[in-house]
């Protein structure tokens, strides 16, 4: 299986020759993609998962690796999807420089999932950060340039401690490694891990849009053309969900033994806080989506900073939950605010009773989100409160927290979803038919996971399975000898 | 000897973080991320020296006879690569500066502007 290396080279070479195809760019975009996804759904039929692969045959803890696993699969299959259904909506564009961001951008986060080595992964995701920086500089005006500068910086200090983080990994263990560190950290003392662990923290917080380190978020969301708001939310925020996954709970299982995952806990609830209270205040629709996906970030952070297995559950199944709602989202606000030419909801009067496909996908979305039973959120939620109610008193303010975080999102996504359907005149309004489809198609998928939950539950089985015994089904099948 | 280029290296990521958390002008704060990225980059070094070291090179029977006193090759090649990327992050920030100027006429990193954004 060394041609799983195809991955991520084909994307640079497309993003190397889309400086040169110009008109063919786009049909080259959906070739790449295509190959993507096809790719790695070949990958998870084949039946040779897990397996690993040394890159220039130098053996695991010497070489660079690429690892497939469960875990890696799942998430590789969510980056590239949420990449073909982000393309749909690239609608003319001519520069090669968008292009080219794209290619670099999915040869990144297809790396980022693949990788089995410490410094390979910072150097992905300081070319995702890139990526993500040029196509929210799109736009070329005042808030998106802005907008992409403060990110840039931002992101590139956070990453500049990673790096600081990896050295003092490569000192104290020798090694840079996954399987390698994970088995040699028994031998670190405690405060050469602490440390290592909260430098390394900076840059994971900043694309899992934590606290002290999400306020770019608002605006490079506002900023950017949709197509690339999806790539931030679907690519890089799934890419930076797999990677706090496979590296606090399979390189650093022990951080729950300290005070690390407290803070983490603690941040959480300030990031669910700030982004409930500040999109319920918020009339733009693009922003009120930015503070809501802050929001579930700080859900997703809470269940995986309790540290218990019922709560990853629930962390997974809001990160599938926020996956597909907040995609829904952005091509309904896509195509209403195109419509009215305004992103203030109050602005999309009436246009649910003319376009009603994508009122009710967005209606349906939104519930998603708030956690109401039979959709899929319902079950993230539920697991996560289950699971913290088994735990210390920290946890059950956390408790309180996301009830009330659900009635906010309550109050305001059916306060805009009302606003869709109220009644007004919208007679030159023109919206395509064929695009109120994919919102209903994913819309419709909310609900079969809420109601039928059994198919996810066997991928989130699998992943639950795959860190409880780390030992067997990640670290041996690197570190033997092969 | 690696106790000097520690602590010399952490005086430049710390020099550097001020300027980072301090400076207003766009250009400034790129000059400081440099510093600090630097520092880490000498912190690497560092961490790779040895006392007395020779070139991790195996060229002949007395560098193979020596192979314990060589220093570790690792670091050097992160290190390479990390400038590079450094490279690449200052010279696209400062084309992202170029059209900044443009739109906000003005180098600030907190340009008044931007209606509606208030954090």
């Amino acid at each position: 299986m060394n041609s799983i290396v195809f991955l991520v080279v084909i994307p640079l070479i497309a993003a190397f020759l889309s400086l040169f195809l110009e008109s063919l760019n786009k049909a080259t975009m959906y070739i790449v993609t295509l190959f993507n996804l096809i790719f790695s759904l070949a990958v998870l039929m084949s039946g040779n998962i897990p397996f690993n692969v040394a890159i220039g045959g130098y053996r695991a803890p010497f070489g660079i690796n690429f690892v497939v696993t469960d875990i890696t699969i799942y998430f590789l299959l969510l980056v590239n999807i949420a990449a073909l259904i982000s393309i749909t909506m690239v609608k003319n564009i001519k520069e090669y420089q968008f292009y080219s961001f794209y290619f670099v951008l999915l040869a990144a986060t297809n790396g980022m999932v693949l990788t089995g080595d410490m410094f390979n992964f910072y150097l992905f995701t300081e070319l995702s950060t890139f990526a993500i920086a040029g196509l929210v500089a799109y736009k070329r005006d005042r808030l998106s340039t802005g907008a992409a500068l403060k990110f840039l910086i931002l992101s590139s200090t956070a990453s500049l401690f990673s790096l600081a983080s990896i050295g003092l990994i490569y000192k104290t263990l020798g090694t840079l490694n996954f399987a390698d560190i994970a088995v040699k950290l028994s031998s670190l003392n405690q405060a050469s891990f602490n440390l290592i662990v909260i430098l390394f923290l900076s840059s994971m917080l900043v694309e899992l849009k934590i606290f002290p380190f999400n306020l770019w978020v608002v605006k490079s969301y506002e900023g950017s053309i949709t197509s690339v708001n999806m790539f931030t939310h679907g690519m890089l925020g799934t890419a930076g969900i797999y990677g706090a996954i496979r590296i606090l709970l399979i390189v650093f299982p022990n951080m729950y033994k300290t005070n690390i995952s407290t803070v983490l806990i603690i941040l959480s609830f300030m990031t669910v806080l700030i982004g409930e209270v500040e999109a319920l205040k918020e009339k733009n629709l693009v922003k009120v989506l930015a503070f809501s996906s802050m929001a579930q970030m700080g859900m997703f952070m809470f269940g995986l900073a309790l540290g218990s297995f019922e709560s990853i559950k629930g962390a997974l199944y809001l990160v599938v939950s926020n996956y597909i709602a907040k995609m829904v989202m952005f091509i309904v606000t896509k195509q209403y605010s195109n419509a009215v030419d305004s992103k203030n909801y109050n602005d999309m009067k009436g246009l649910g009773r003319k376009y009603p496909l994508l009122a009710i996908s967005f209606t349906i979305a939104a519930l998603s989100l708030m956690g109401m039973p039979f959709f899929a959120g319902f079950w993230g939620k539920f697991s996560i409160v289950v699971s913290a109610l088994a735990t210390g008193k920290l946890a059950s303010i956390g408790i309180s927290l996301i009830l009330i975080a659900s009635v906010v999102e309550g109050v305001y996504y059916l306060r805009i979803s009302h606003t869709f359907f109220s009644e007004k005149d919208v007679n030159n309004v023109n919206i395509s038919r064929v695009y109120c489809l994919v919102p209903f198609v994913l819309a419709i998928l909310i609900l079969a996971i809420g109601i039928y939950p059994s198919y996810v539950e066997q991928v989130v089985f699998n992943i639950i399975d795959e860190i409880k015994n780390a030992p067997d089904k990640y670290i041996n099948i690197i570190l033997s000898l092969k | 000897m690696t106790k000097v280029f520690i602590f010399s290296s952490l005086s430049l990521i710390f020099v550097g973080l001020f300027g980072v958390l301090t400076r207003k002008n766009i250009v400034k704060i790129l000059i400081a991320l440099n510093i600090i990225e630097t520092g880490i980059n000498m912190l690497l070094v560092a961490f790779g020296y040895i006392e007395g070291g020779i070139t991790p090179i195996l060229q002949s029977d007395l560098s193979i006879a020596n192979l314990n006193k060589m220093v570790d090759p690792v670091p050097q090649a992160l290190v390479l690569t990390s400038i590079v990327i450094g490279l690449g992050t200052t010279a696209f920030a400062l084309s992202l500066a170029m059209r900044y100027k443009n739109t906000h006429n003005s180098v600030s990193i907190r340009a008044i502007d931007e209606e509606g954004v208030n954090i």
